[in-house]
């Protein structure tokens, strides 16, 4: 391998693109040439410099116009502390009391409104909250997912996790919430029994 | 006091919007301001994102990662503004076909260098150069994903990202001592 050819590939060789071998070469090289160590060496020092760039922060007003409703945002919650440290407890309760149910036209089916109280013992941004259904359940507003994603952050202390479900039927299996952030995860199980017991509004008509 | 965070039918269309976005707004913010230079105009380009971005609501809430889709509708509003601006100049990527030698010099440059230097001379890049170190080493982009953003292909964008990376060390060289070796590496090519 020569200079020109690592230099010029650099990120892939090193990354692995090119395959293992390509790869112990490009690192044998970079133990004998101190010229490409040192260009290696250069491109880290760039890469910090554009990371560190502490103008390239969006100022809070720029977020206000942008982002009026979410500004200052309504932290979700939960335990992200959980997520990052150990020795944090991270509490997750069921809430039993049961919200009113959102429907008012006649249905077979039941709503039910699960609540979630995630303790966080730090505030967290950008975690990566994922829900996932069981046969019999729906996300009311989303009758073709079967899964959920998105993004939020988490406050220090309690934070309540509202997720409203239409019951088509008995539910299937469990309803999986997952909580991650930074390389680690958390997920809470609820049994069929735990979310129908949060059923209410049993409807007589059909849905239409 | 508890606060409580309800998931998208729960929330109005624009709240639900904001919700999609918030999470890519801070990377957005950087790619305006490098895209275009200051904060005013980066601001411009971020609302004529998000109005864009209004119109496709449905398919941001739906993909599982948007932030692409994103960056890549942001850069074309960009390109569009360039234009409409005359800022765009054919002739920019004629030295794509040239090959760049490697260096020789032994010394590290950047590490003796103050940050606002660099990014300076980062500023002093031509575009097409400028634009793929700072979503490749900026904001760490992989090449295939800055080829589906810009439509460039990714061996174009490597001799380019070379390109820069060679042209900032060697503008901040100029001046310091040098140390330069012929490459007596063997083994494996």
């Amino acid at each position: 391998m020569d200079c020109r050819t690592l230099q010029h590939d650099l990120d892939a060789l090193l990354a692995g693109d090119h395959g293992e071998p390509a790869m112990q070469q490009a690192h044998q090289h970079l133990a004998n040439c101190p010229a490409c160590r040192a260009y290696a060496a250069d491109v880290q020092t760039l890469r910090r410099a554009l990371a560190d760039d502490a103008e390239g922060r969006m100022p809070t007003a720029v977020r206000q116009r942008l982002l009026p409703r979410r500004t200052p945002r309504p932290a979700l919650a939960a335990a992200a502390a959980v997520i990052m440290a150990a020795g944090t407890a991270l509490v997750w309760q069921h809430l039993g009391d049961q919200l009113p149910g959102a429907t008012t036209e006649p249905a077979e089916w039941t709503t039910a409104t699960v609540r979630l109280d995630l303790q966080s013992g730090n505030a967290l941004s950008d975690v990566q909250f994922q829900l996932e259904l069981p046969e019999g359940t729906q996300l009311e507003g989303h009758p073709d997912r079967r899964s959920l994603t998105w993004h939020d952050d988490l406050a220090v202390g309690s934070n309540q996790l509202t997720i409203p479900l239409i019951l088509t039927g008995e539910p299937q299996g469990e309803l999986v919430a997952r909580l991650e952030h930074d390389g680690k995860s958390r997920e809470l199980r609820l049994t069929p029994a735990e979310i129908t017991r949060r059923g209410v509004g049993n409807g007589a008509g059909n849905r239409n | 006091m508890s606060k409580l965070a309800h998931l998208w039918k729960r929330l109005s269309p624009a709240s639900a919007f904001e919700a999609a976005m918030s999470p890519h707004m801070e990377r957005l913010w950087r790619l305006a301001l490098r895209f275009q230079g200051n904060p005013s105009d980066a601001e411009d380009l971020l609302q004529e994102l998000m109005a864009r971005a209004w119109q496709h609501r449905q398919t941001i809430q739906e993909l599982d990662a948007p932030g692409p889709w994103l960056a890549r509708v942001l850069y074309r509003l960009h390109v569009d503004r360039w234009r409409r601006q005359g800022g765009l100049d054919a002739s920019v990527a004629l030295d794509d076909a040239m090959q760049v030698e490697a260096s020789l010099d032994t010394q590290t440059v950047l590490d003796r260098i103050a940050v606002n230097e660099v990014l300076e001379e980062v500023n002093r890049l031509p575009e097409h150069q400028r634009l793929v170190l700072l979503l490749h080493d900026g904001e760490g982009y992989g090449l295939k994903a800055i080829s589906g953003m810009i439509d460039v292909p990714t061996g174009t964008l490597k001799s380019r990202l070379h390109r820069a990376r060679a042209t900032i060390r060697h503008a901040l060289a100029d001046g310091t001592e040098t140390h330069t070796t012929a490459c007596q590496v063997s083994g494996g090519g």
